[in-house]
């Protein structure tokens, strides 16, 4: 690794590859570099199969400033030699990296942002450990299902759909997993019994490969609430009660198994999690369960919907002047609110407002924006502030 | 000047025929490649220098298209001619 070879260490390794003297070799190696020098300086291209290509290039003069004196100089045009390595000796060298490939990155992926949580991962190798953890769970009641009766066997199916997506945003599942759900919940209802005989069993089974991958994570908490859960299930007389425990459930194991693999990339994301854990257990009700990840997933519109309404009131400038601290301005007042157009930015809009487009900043801190990322969306309501210059106190 | 030019006339200089010089050509071009697979940096005095650099993955823009790519890791092989070549070629 690293080490500087010489000609002779060079003509050395050939001797012993061509079984040749050393002496000869050496001879060998040194006219070989010879011969390639002076045909480039008559030829100008010299093509050497399995070494590469030597060229000659021609470098046009230019124009450039001495860094000392400040001087303009012009340095004259002058060839350089080239070398394009092999193909063959090119992909000899890169083996170590000849399995990975240029990805086309669609536009939704911020690289930023990856670098920002700290996640080493590549995209595409976070997308295979959460599907192999899904997959038990969802084979299994497929399995079930299909003795009992025809019609459940539509249910796992959209639970099967749903694993794909928490690739991207574990959010999403939390929203579609309960609402897709309770669909053939209610169909089941009115059919057999013999169903929730089977479920009784079934929802045994998840809790043990629950059990599994809390230990596997090392997550102590998540275990009190699942196993407290299954045993009201196997006690309860109605079957649209156990059906609807049941539903909580493939939810909280869902959400489990989301929550705990993110447990060591996201802290903040666990604590997410676990909020949305709680509570089905304690309050068996689907509609619960939807309602809470919805909220928690777009926070900047529910932030966005209580700043209007202060518009009206009489205008609370001590809570607003703190929030952009820097600058030669000062929020004063709220001048009106903006309706983002189709293809308008936050900058345009301040120099609309603000004679600036440097004055975004204010509308950002007016709107709780991130001035560098803002993400505003085509008809949302940004409040546009009143900025006067701030008075400074002289000595 | 293709392989064939080149070896000839590296055949005259060695006073081998091509045959034999084909095969010292291909076992230099192996030692060659083994040694830079060994990220080892070949030191040639009068000719130059030959090395590997490791380069990052990074990601490139299609100014054309707009369009982002991710480029994997990669080891290159860079050649610097020496300070004698290059001022020699310099006047060409």
């Amino acid at each position: 690794m690293d080490a500087k070879i010489l000609m002779q260490d060079l003509a050395a390794g050939v001797a012993q590859r061509s079984g040749l003297l050393k002496k000869e070799s050496e001879t060998f190696v040194r006219l070989f570099f010879e011969t390639i020098e002076e045909s480039l300086s008559e030829e100008k291209n010299v093509k050497v199969k399995g070494l590469g290509t030597f060229k000659i290039v021609e470098v046009s003069g230019r124009d450039s400033v001495n860094i000392n004196t400040g001087e303009r100089i012009h340095i004259k045009g002058h060839s350089k030699i080239t070398f394009t390595p092999d193909t063959g000796l090119r992909d000899f060298v890169n083996r170590p990296f000849a399995d990975f490939e240029t990805i086309v990155l669609n536009d939704g992926v911020d690289m930023e942002k990856m670098e920002y949580t700290g996640e080493p991962e590549m995209p595409a190798g976070l997308s295979e450990p959460i599907v192999e953890e899904q997959e038990p769970i969802v084979e299994e009641p497929v399995a079930e299902v299909v003795e009992a009766h025809e019609l459940v066997v539509e249910m796992p199916a959209p639970v099967v759909e749903a694993p794909t997506e928490v690739v991207k945003e574990p959010t999403e599942v939390v929203e579609e997993t309960p609402a897709e759900v309770v669909e053939p919940v209610a169909e089941v209802e009115d059919s057999a019994e013999e169903v929730i005989e089977t479920v009784a069993e079934k929802v045994e089974e998840p809790v043990a490969v629950v059990e599994e991958t809390v230990t596997e994570t090392e997550e102590p908490v998540t275990e009190e609430p699942a196993e407290s859960v299954s045993e009201p299930v196997i006690d309860e007389p109605s079957g649209a009660m156990r059906m609807l425990k049941y539903v909580c459930f493939v939810v909280v194991v869902l959400l489990l198994m989301v929550g705990s693999y993110l447990v060591g990339t996201s802290s903040l994301s666990f604590g997410y999690f676990t909020i949305g854990k709680v509570k089905p257990a304690e309050e068996p009700k689907t509609e619960a369960v939807v309602e809470k990840p919805v909220v928690k997933k777009e926070p900047a519109k529910v932030e966005v919907d209580p700043k209007v309404e202060p518009k009206a009131e009489p205008f609370d400038s001590a809570t607003v002047n703190g929030r952009y601290p820097y600058g030669a301005y000062e929020i004063c007042g709220v001048q009106c609110t903006h309706v983002v157009a189709e293809g308008e930015d936050i900058e345009q809009i301040a120099k609309q407002y603000l004679k600036s487009k440097s004055n975004k900043v204010y509308v950002a801190a007016m709107n709780d924006l991130n001035v560098y990322r803002p993400t505003i969306e085509v008809g949302q309501e940004l409040i546009i502030p009143e900025i006067r210059m701030k008075k400074f106190k002289r000595k | 000047m293709n392989t064939k030019e080149f070896t000839a006339e590296l055949a005259r200089r060695i006073g081998r025929n091509t045959k034999e010089t084909t095969k010292l050509i291909t076992a230099l071009n192996e030692e060659i490649a083994s040694q830079l697979s060994e990220q080892n940096q070949i030191s040639i005095q009068s000719f130059g220098v030959f090395e590997t650099k490791k380069k990052l993955e990074h990601v490139v823009v299609n100014p054309g298209t707009r369009q982002r790519m991710l480029v994997p890791p990669r080891i290159e092989i860079k050649f610097k001619p020496s300070a004698l070549v290059k001022d020699k070629v310099k006047e060409l």
